[in-house]
């Protein structure tokens, strides 16, 4: 125990004071400060709350249209800041030209019969501008309907859901969208940044002190074990660090810069997620570090890491892949698996656990079978570290990886 | 109780047999030679010694036993393949090492206060590792084999890129540890430094053991095929049992025939009234045993 704990706090302190740490820990918070303040100035002039507008090239709000049909006898007024009529097709088109309007709809006189509308604008975009009309189908169904408003409003929102959940728990906050949506999205990115961040730490830490040949004086004074453990240890405290200060800083500058995440405001993560997933986190890592950890024992150099790499991120690559299915259909069997699964699991679980209720036996079985992989891992992946291979230099190859974390090699 | 006892090891690496039931053991306070050329399998054994390798079969009892972490503290290791953490500065890799080998703090950092004055470092403790000249490194090496005061030290090619003056403090070194009573186990293929420091040795090749035992016995086992006679006056062009006569300086070089010993030769020269100077059995050198068991690959049961 006192070895690991040597070998953990020497970690933490040599890499807490190597300048490369340093550099990197204050040159992302300067990134996001540069960016904000570009951001600031650029919005100086048009103060949009959507970032995306920066992305997407500004247009006009007004749309503009014609009426060959003489459906639309009457705009409200609340419509007239976005949309203009205009009396004949030329003077419409000459609008847009001139950039009064983004874009330019004809209603064609027999649109009754056909549906036929033809739109006209300077750039399209095709996610926005093809899927509807708005607010010129809207003008169409309030001229068609403006005398029965009942059926107008049936038109306009068809269903009026109401959700009666039949299982044994309440969801957690009430079918919180946002959470459903956020909580898997974040607790993801978290996982990729810190797992690919610290765990890749260990890797370059490890294939260094190869190359620096330490490891077989490191070898004959502690075991492997007591060297993994303080490594995985020591370099996740050092990622958590940085995660810690990445995301104060983050938080300062958006203070600083008088915005917030709206998308996050109201927002708040019941107990029971925050305690399954600080474990599913811990557990995660510790898998996913150790495999990194073998991964570094085997190979030469940083260099012929990556392709071995891929295989051991792949498995924190599908849940992503699945992330829809899991939000949407979390009682599925391919949901079920992934989320007991222990190399998918961390991620699988806390998604389910974010979009519905998860029985406790499920929660309990992740945990426990992700602990027992964690603790043979670090077992597989010590030995790996008194095997010939750690010493010897030889190029990796997938074959001896897999024989390796068999225990053959 | 010996220090190691080694019993019928094998390793095999692929379709190479590294180490073949070898066999030997280190007394305490003693300097041992582990000899042979190069991958005949010398570092392997002393990675299954280590407890780094396992072996295939046979065992290893060191200190009385089976490897323990305790055990990993009393012995003091200087690998073939050198090296250091090169980021850091002198003084904290060196602390570090020393406290892995189970030193209090206080306590490591006055032994390696200690040790790189005595070795010229000390006015480098602040330069990092890697700005260190190859000797430095090497002398930083040999503080980590020896700061932790170990009973046992296994030190692979110990003077390799060390200069005369520097290779003359190891030698020293080396002897003052073994009269504290230290055990010490030299693998190298300098022979003239084995003949210099070891008392006893075992040398492999192909990963049998080939020689083994008081380097005194081995070169005594493999001499009385020469005689060194400096004679008064001539040698006779033919001595009975000589099969050719060498001029030697001021002397002659007798190489016997089979079957024929120095005292038969020494008889006959009396016999004949020769007035001799000097005869004496010349004991070859331990290069010239290693290269003669080398080359003709016969195995010690």
């Amino acid at each position: 125990m006192n070895k690991t704990w040597l070998v953990l706090s020497h970690e933490v302190e040599t890499i807490v004071r190597s300048r490369s740490f340093i550099i990197t820990l204050i040159v992302v918070p300067l990134v996001g400060f540069i960016i904000l303040f570009v951001v600031g100035i650029l919005q100086r002039n048009n103060p949009s709350p959507d970032v995306t507008s920066l992305l997407i090239p500004e247009r006009p709000s007004l749309k503009g249209f014609i009426d060959h049909s003489g459906i639309i006898q009457d705009v409200p007024e609340q419509l007239g800041d976005i949309v203009q009529a205009y009396p004949d097709q030329e003077s419409g088109l000459q609008a847009l030209r001139e950039g009064e309007i983004s874009v330019f709809y004809v209603i064609s006189p027999d649109y009754l019969q056909t549906g036929k509308i033809e739109m006209y604008a300077q750039q399209i975009n095709l996610l926005e501008d093809t899927g509807s009309a708005y607010p010129v189908d809207w003008l169409i169904e309030y001229n068609l309907l403006k005398d029965q408003p009942q059926l107008l409003d049936r038109v306009v929102q068809p269903l009026n859901l109401s959700v009666e959940f039949i299982a044994a728990e309440k969801p957690p906050s009430n079918q919180n969208e946002m959470l459903t949506f956020f909580v898997p999205y974040g607790i993801t990115l978290f996982f990729y940044i810190f797992i690919l961040g610290s765990a890749s730490l260990l890797l370059s830490n490890i294939t260094t002190e190869k190359q620096n040949r330490v490891m077989e004086i490191l070898l004959t004074s502690v075991t492997p074990t007591q060297m993994m453990t303080g490594k995985i240890i020591g370099l996740g405290l050092v990622g958590l660090l940085q995660m810690v200060v990445w995301l104060v800083s983050a938080l300062f500058l958006l203070q600083f810069s008088g915005r917030t995440f709206t998308a996050l405001q109201g927002v708040e993560i019941p107990p029971t997620i925050v305690v399954w997933g600080v474990l599913y986190f811990i557990l995660g890592y510790t898998i996913f570090a150790a495999l990194m950890a073998g991964i570094g024992a085997l190979v030469p150099n940083l260099r012929e890491a990556s392709q071995a790499t891929f295989l051991v991120i792949l498995p924190l690559i599908i849940p992503l892949m699945f992330i829809s299915l899991l939000i949407n259909r979390p009682d599925s069997t391919i949901a079920l698996i992934m989320s007991l699964f222990p190399l998918t699991s961390p991620v699988a679980m806390m998604t389910r656990l974010a979009a519905t209720p998860v029985p406790f036996w499920q929660l309990g079985l992740a945990a426990l079978l992700q602990a027992l992989t964690a603790i043979l891992i670090v077992r597989l992946v010590s030995g790996m570290f008194r095997a010939q291979n750690l010493l010897s230099g030889q190029p990796f190859s997938l074959k001896v990886f897999l024989r390796a974390l068999a225990g053959r090699a | 109780m010996s220090s190691i006892k080694v019993n019928q090891i094998s390793k095999r690496f692929g379709n190479q047999q590294a180490v073949d039931r070898v066999s030997f053991e280190v007394e305490p306070g003693e300097i041992f030679g582990l000899l042979g050329p190069n991958g005949a399998g010398k570092t392997t054994s002393i990675r299954i010694i280590l407890d780094i390798f396992k072996p295939d079969s046979g065992e290893v009892e060191i200190l009385g036993g089976k490897m323990t972490d305790e055990k990993k503290n009393q012995i003091g290791y200087l690998p073939e393949e050198r090296g250091l953490y090169q980021d850091i500065t002198l003084e904290v890799c060196l602390n570090y090492l020393a406290r892995l080998k189970g030193l209090k703090p206080a306590e490591a950092a006055a032994r390696v206060e200690q040790m790189m004055k005595r070795f010229d470092l000390y006015d480098h403790r602040k330069k990092k590792v890697k700005e260190l000249s190859k000797g430095m490194q090497q002398k930083a090496q040999l503080i980590i084999t020896l700061v932790h005061d170990p009973q046992l030290v296994i030190i692979d090619e110990p003077f390799s890129a060390l200069d005369p003056v520097n290779t003359q403090m190891v030698k020293d070194l080396l002897r003052e540890e073994r009269d504290k009573g230290k055990t010490i186990v030299m693998c190298t293929h300098q022979m003239h430094q084995v003949e210099e420091l070891c008392d006893r040795l075992v040398l492999i090749n192909h990963g049998k053991v080939m020689l083994y035992g008081k380097l005194s016995d081995i070169r005594r086992q493999y001499s009385g095929q020469e005689v060194i006679v400096h004679p008064l006056n001539e040698l006779p062009a033919q001595i009975p049992g000589v099969s050719r006569i060498d001029r030697d300086n001021s002397g002659y070089i007798l190489h016997l025939a089979d079957q024929t010993t120095p005292q038969a030769i020494l008889k006959n020269l009396v016999e004949q009234g020769i007035p001799l100077e000097r005869f004496e059995v010349a004991l070859p050198t331990l290069d010239e045993i290693f290269i003669q068991v080398v080359t003709s690959r016969g195995e010690v049961s």
